[in-house]
């Protein structure tokens, strides 16, 4: 079984308790089968973020890109980029919306 | 278990050297072993902490070709990797290993080649230490983590930028002082201000630099030191713990419960308490890491670190020197020497041989070597061995 990206935010929560929401392409995807299958509304607020100038190989197109990390309101976490966003305009506490996912893992938007 | 003490201690310059990875490891062995003054027939086991030779340098299964160069035929040899602690985790299992009893002399060896490999690759493989699947996936490097706990400490203690670019102008001006430093030049503020924009709202001068660079120890039991020319320092005291390898599940990320709980171990094991340490080496891979640091091992209060570093009290002259070598920051992080070289420095500084950069007290010294973005740290307490 294999996570649903795009439409929604999805995960599962695995036995030992941990949330995770699979970026699109890791071997996350794949469901353990005794997990529970969980979907997020997309809504969420950061935590911290940084402007990356310097990327990796495979971000290298992408650079500067704003990471940050998101809490969602159901309580789970995740690393994901927030696009649209500048020193200026990203605050810690800040909304942000779950916009979709691609290579790049999962975008959010300033809410 | 035993008494342990360093009886020997060496590395090579640090910096972007022309030498392969097997010259600096022999380089920093050979050297370690002739200022304990002893026979390599007497080293019983070798331990080789190194990060990621196999994509530095195409080199995996480095320990035994690292011994085998050092001519020290059939003995164990066992490479360690814990990302940016593998120096001090072989460390560590070398004094495990005499302080067991199942060894009497072992050497540790912690090196790391680093410069001949592009920034870009670099940068990916120091973000494979990260969480892959959730976190470097989702772009983050190594230096945006530590700028992710740099937004988040700014925003719970006031830290600001004045208090980053007082780390790294304090471990650019020990480093002027140190012959083994990858840089000998002092900074300033407007250096900083003026820099490369790594990972907002770290800069260039906010990042430990890529390195080249070995360093090493020899480990043995006090008895026996005393038969070897050798000025010994002793144990005092270790601990290790680790975390998850995710930043973002982490409670706090303005702190590394690793490095709180190794070194309550550590500090238990000596018996001693933050108050006691003269000086410390500690991770410093990015300025914040300092600040950081020196917060989680109890010499300053959470959200201190930062005005505590602008007052000057981690100076070289200041109340509790840190990174008198010039830290990761001044000195060079060649990644799996790191560790070991922490401990090499604390040597110098015990036996009094550190020259320009000499701390005034000189009892007890603390090292702190962490690995990824605080998944693993290692805490190690020396003192005199009287």
């Amino acid at each position: 079984m294999a996570v649903e990206i795009g439409a929604s935010l999805a995960g599962y929560r695995s036995a030992s308790g941990e949330i995770t929401i699979p970026v699109p392409g890791s071997t996350l995807e794949h469901v353990p089968a005794d997990a529970e299958p969980r979907v997020f509304a997309g809504g969420g607020k950061v935590l911290t973020y940084s402007i990356v100038h310097v990327s990796t190989t495979r971000f290298k197109d992408k650079a500067p890109y704003a990471l940050a990390i998101v809490e969602l309101d159901e309580g789970a976490r995740l690393m994901a980029i927030v696009d649209g966003g500048t020193a200026a305009n990203l605050a810690i506490d800040g909304r942000v919306r779950y916009a979709h996912s691609d290579q790049y893992g999962h975008h959010f938007g300033i809410d | 278990m035993r008494d342990i003490v360093v009886v020997g201690a060496a590395e090579t310059k640090f910096g972007k050297l022309e030498s392969s990875f097997r010259d600096i490891a022999v380089e920093a062995a050979n050297a370690a072993m002739a200022d304990a003054g002893i026979d390599r027939q007497q080293i019983e086991a070798m331990y080789l902490g190194t990060f990621s030779p196999g994509t530095f340098i195409h080199q995996e299964h480095p320990a035994p070709l690292v011994a085998s160069m050092l001519g020290l035929a059939h003995v164990p040899t066992t490479r360690t990797e814990n990302a940016c602690a593998s120096g001090s985790s072989a460390f560590l299992q070398g004094l495990m290993a005499i302080g067991s009893g199942m060894y009497d002399t072992v050497l540790v060896v912690g090196a790391e080649k680093m410069t001949s490999t592009p920034i870009e690759e670099t940068t990916q493989i120091l973000a494979e230490a990260a969480d892959w699947e959730s976190e470097t996936l989702a772009g983050a490097t190594f230096p945006s983590l530590f700028a992710l706990m740099a937004r988040r400490h700014m925003h719970e203690f006031g830290t600001t930028r004045a208090h980053l670019s007082a780390v790294a102008i304090k471990n650019h001006h020990n480093a002027f002082r140190n012959p083994y430093a990858q840089f000998h030049r002092e900074i300033t503020e407007a250096d900083i201000n003026n820099s490369a924009m790594i990972a907002d709202p770290l800069t260039l001068y906010d990042c430990s630099p890529v390195t080249d660079g070995a360093a090493a120890v020899v480990i043995s039991t006090r008895e026996r030191a005393r038969n070897l020319a050798g000025q010994p320092v002793k144990v005092l005291g270790f601990g290790q713990a680790s975390d998850s390898l995710s930043l973002f599940r982490r409670e706090d990320m303005t702190c590394l419960v690793s490095a709180r709980k190794a070194s309550e171990r550590a500090y238990k094991m000596a018996g001693i308490g933050p108050s006691d340490v003269s000086f410390a080496e500690v991770h410093d891979c990015f300025t914040i890491a300092e600040i950081v640091a020196t917060e989680d091992l109890g010499f300053f209060d959470r959200g201190q670190g930062g005005p505590a570093a602008l007052a000057g009290e981690t100076a070289l002259n200041g109340r509790i020197p840190v990174n008198p070598s010039g830290g990761l920051k001044g000195k060079g992080h060649p990644v799996g020497a790191t560790g070991v070289s922490q401990v090499v420095e604390s040597v110098f500084q015990l036996r009094g041989t550190a020259g320009e950069r000499q701390v005034a007290s000189r009892d007890i010294g603390l090292t702190h070597n962490v690995g990824g973005s605080g998944a693993t740290c290692v805490v190690t307490i020396l003192g005199q061995a009287a």
